[in-house]
């Protein structure tokens, strides 16, 4: 592992998340269609984490939740930080494991952290009494949706990061 | 080395699973906000109101290519509300005389409505499609608290505070799921709870529970101000459809509500009233 491209690469990745957040913020969070807008943190942290070195991208996922966490009102404390450790962790093990087409992987760990921060929400809401499980559904159906057709984005913005700061 | 990560891996989600746990229950056992929270507002507060600012000039160019044609039939439309308002001023203003007197015969103290307000900018609009709630460029230091309601400019309920830090607060909308809202049904005096809806929060949309019957499409609906928590007379929303529930035996109705909540950009906090009725 080059640890001397550490730095400079968690660095791109943060100016790159920072661009990210701006787009969602101006322009994603008024595109409203269906009612429910794209949403593209859970898949910024599953596309980095499907090619990064693992533990850094564990670490990377929690202080990104972290800094979400405190910024972005969460329904309960830390729900950004236990949701995007644990998409980097899944989204580690099925690049690690069971794909290995790049794109692809990165569609699928996008895939099952986008329906992970739903299974959160969902939990959550069923905990406070709210059990309208098709409404749930169907707000969880339209983001993905939405949001999994925004993956080129993304991922073509995170690659030449990437590629110019190879970990191995 | 994939036992090692694995290991680690782990032992950071687990970590991370019980401080999360262990948040939830120190958030749950005490009030307002926690430091850590309150800390991180105050730092973002400035980068939201640069973000708000940013997001404002935006959606300025974009009301500027408005349709001309649908400015013209809005035009139309607040022309012929006006003259009916302007004729309903004229008798309201009668009954106030006649009212006066009658309060004057019998010795009733004079009724009034006092509302300390406080004035903030919307700075962020929520991110998440699973709640509807906003952030506030005002906090306690201005006097703002958990609970107070937020009208927009025109007195209609926006929602509650539900968190507030030093120069920054939280509001839930009325659309988000968990706000519930004592209501009264202005031309029966009938009164219901208004509610958010999970199915109904993407349409823009919230419910009205526990009505006894009698509603009708458009029938005003606004506070009760029943327990003191709330002013009564706020504006919420109108009935739009009036619908069965699931058991068959009761009724709920769809409401409107007065204000959009998408395009607001500048709230009022009730701070405190005082409502003589």
């Amino acid at each position: 592992m080059n640890q001397r491209n550490a730095f400079p690469r968690w660095l791109f990745y943060a100016g790159a998340a920072i661009l990210l957040l701006l787009l969602q913020s101006l322009v994603l969070n008024r595109l409203r269609i269906w009612g429910v807008h794209p949403f593209l943190p859970p898949m910024m942290v599953a596309v980095a984490a499907s090619w990064e070195d693992r533990q850094e991208s564990l670490w990377a996922a929690a202080v990104f939740g972290v800094i979400c966490d405190l910024t972005l009102h969460p329904p309960i404390p830390c729900f950004y930080t236990v949701l995007f450790t644990a998409a980097a962790f899944l989204s580690g093990l099925i690049a690690a494991h069971w794909i290995a087409s790049v794109f692809f992987c990165a569609a699928v760990t996008s895939l099952v952290a986008l329906l992970l921060d739903g299974a959160f929400h969902i939990l959550i809401l069923t905990y406070r009494g709210v059990s309208d499980l098709g409404a749930a559904a169907l707000i969880l159906g339209r983001e993905l949706l939405l949001t999994l057709p925004l993956l080129p984005l993304v991922y073509f913005l995170f690659r030449p990061i990437h590629r110019r700061f190879p970990a191995d | 080395m994939k036992r090692f990560f694995t290991k680690n891996g782990i032992l950071l989600l687990t970590a991370v699973t019980i401080v999360a746990v262990v948040l939830c229950v120190v958030s749950a056992l005490g009030s307002g906000s926690g430091f850590l929270s309150n800390a991180a507002g105050v730092i973002a507060s400035p980068f939201r109101s640069a973000g708000a600012a940013v997001s404002g000039w935006v959606q300025g160019i974009g009301d500027h290519f408005q349709s001309i044609e649908d400015l013209q039939k809005e035009n139309e439309a607040l022309r012929r509300e006006n003259a009916r308002l302007q004729e309903s001023i004229r008798q309201a203003e009668a009954d106030s005389e006649e009212n006066a007197r009658l309060r004057n015969v019998l010795n009733l103290r004079r009724q009034r409505r006092d509302l300390t307000l406080e004035s903030a900018h919307i700075t962020e609009q929520s991110i998440s499609n699973w709640a509807s709630t906003l952030t506030l460029s005002k906090g306690t230091s201005s006097g703002i608290s958990i609970g107070n309601c937020v009208v927009d400019e025109y007195g209609s309920v926006v929602g509650i505070i539900t968190d507030a830090g030093l120069n920054w607060s939280t509001v839930s909308t009325l659309l988000d799921v968990e706000s519930r809202l004592g209501a009264t049904v202005l031309r029966t005096d009938e009164t219901a709870i208004a509610s958010g809806d999970l199915r109904l929060m993407s349409k823009g949309r919230l419910r009205l529970n526990y009505i006894q019957g009698g509603l009708l499409n458009g029938d005003l609906i606004v506070t009760s101000g029943l327990g003191g928590y709330y002013p009564s007379g706020l504006v919420i929303g109108t009935v739009e459809e009036v619908l069965t529930d699931d058991s068959g035996m009761g009724q709920y109705a769809i409401l409107a509500p007065n204000t959009r909540i998408d395009a607001l950009a500048q709230v009022f906090v009730i701070t405190g009233f005082d409502i003589v009725e």
